[in-house]
């Protein structure tokens, strides 16, 4: 069986959502209220992404993950290089997995 | 071209995030018999990773094409979101919007929302371009090596990711508390949402998203709170 009708599918479905925003939105058009709106999406979407997902990353080990998100967020404390909080959320959940 | 450059350098961690994730999708399409070039075509068309392994779920588990497409519009709805707010910061995206709009994913989106200044569509481009050539290669990688990843070891690497988030939010919410109020309350809702299972998670995410932006306007109708300095006009 192929599964190309499935992959076209899932393409325009999932390109559609992307290019409409891109073609149609210009930011000086928009009421300041809006405008507003649109400027907290990545904070909200970055809150959103974390959570809950990160905490279930490892099925079952929630607490596991949760250490793994903090240590993350501590590092990226004193770092501004996003390697870092990776380096530090994927080497401590490896490293505590042994210990918890 | 300068631009550009900028735009691969920072979208490096991105590639190293995404390069390992995409490896367990290319080992578990190649355990569920879906071909190479299928899965490498799902990674190259689809280009959105979390709904890509619900596809591999629900394909398994039998479901007919028109459903797991449905279920891909819902899931990647977010994007929409993203694509608008993106679009709103640039000043204008030419005749590469149909190129930058295909390339915006989760990763890429956050780290070019939360550029200092408004992104260029070249620095998007270069961007976009590492991002991508990370989720193709861990893609037939993983498939041509085939096997399987210990469960611990592949929420290891998937965690990269979240800590790539975190070490994307993490300077806004010291920036603002606005910020840091508008990524809690997302969180909280998004969390509540999940936990009682109360709409599909397409709908949770794009729920959250909305209801937490909605808070910061009430929040900063004094100054944008968080990345919306800078913003054009």
């Amino acid at each position: 069986m192929s599964l190309w009708p499935l992959i076209l599918g899932m393409a325009a479905v999932t390109y559609v959502p992307r290019l409409l925003p891109m073609v149609f939105v210009r930011g000086e058009r928009l009421p300041r209220r809006l405008r507003l709106f649109l400027a907290c999406i990545p904070c909200a979407a970055l809150g959103v992404l974390i959570v809950p997902g990160g905490l279930y990353a490892v099925e079952g080990r929630m607490l596991l993950c949760g250490l793994s998100l903090a240590a993350a967020f501590i590092t990226a404390w004193f770092s501004r290089n996003l390697l870092i909080p990776m380096a530090a959320a994927v080497l401590s959940l490896l490293g505590l997995s042994y210990v918890l | 071209m300068r631009d550009f450059c900028v735009g691969l350098r920072r979208g490096l961690p991105v590639l190293l995030g995404y390069f390992p994730v995409a490896l367990a999708f290319g080992m578990i399409a190649g355990n569920a018999q879906v071909p190479l070039m299928h899965a490498a075509g799902m990674s190259a068309f689809v280009y959105a990773g979390a709904s890509q392994f619900m596809a591999l779920n629900l394909l398994i588990a039998g479901l007919p094409t028109a459903e797991i497409v449905l279920a891909t519009l819902l899931l990647n709805f977010r994007h929409f979101l993203m694509s608008a707010a993106l679009s709103a910061r640039m000043k204008r995206v030419g005749k590469l919007a149909p190129l930058v709009a295909f390339g915006i994913t989760d990763e890429t989106f956050a780290v070019a929302a939360t550029e200092p200044t408004a992104p260029t569509p070249t620095f998007l481009l270069g961007l976009e371009a590492a991002a991508y050539v990370g989720w193709l290669s861990g893609t037939a990688l993983g498939h041509a090596l085939g096997g399987v990843l210990p469960r611990i070891l592949q929420g290891a690497l998937g965690m990269g990711l979240y800590g790539l988030f975190i070490g994307i939010l993490v300077p806004e919410v010291r920036r603002s508390w606005r910020a840091a109020a508008v990524a809690a309350v997302s969180a909280g809702i998004h969390w509540l949402l999940r936990h009682f299972a109360v709409m599909p998670p397409g709908w949770s995410i794009i729920a959250a998203i909305v209801a937490g932006a909605a808070f910061g306007v009430i929040l900063g109708e004094a100054k944008p709170p968080a990345v919306g300095r800078g913003t054009a006009g």
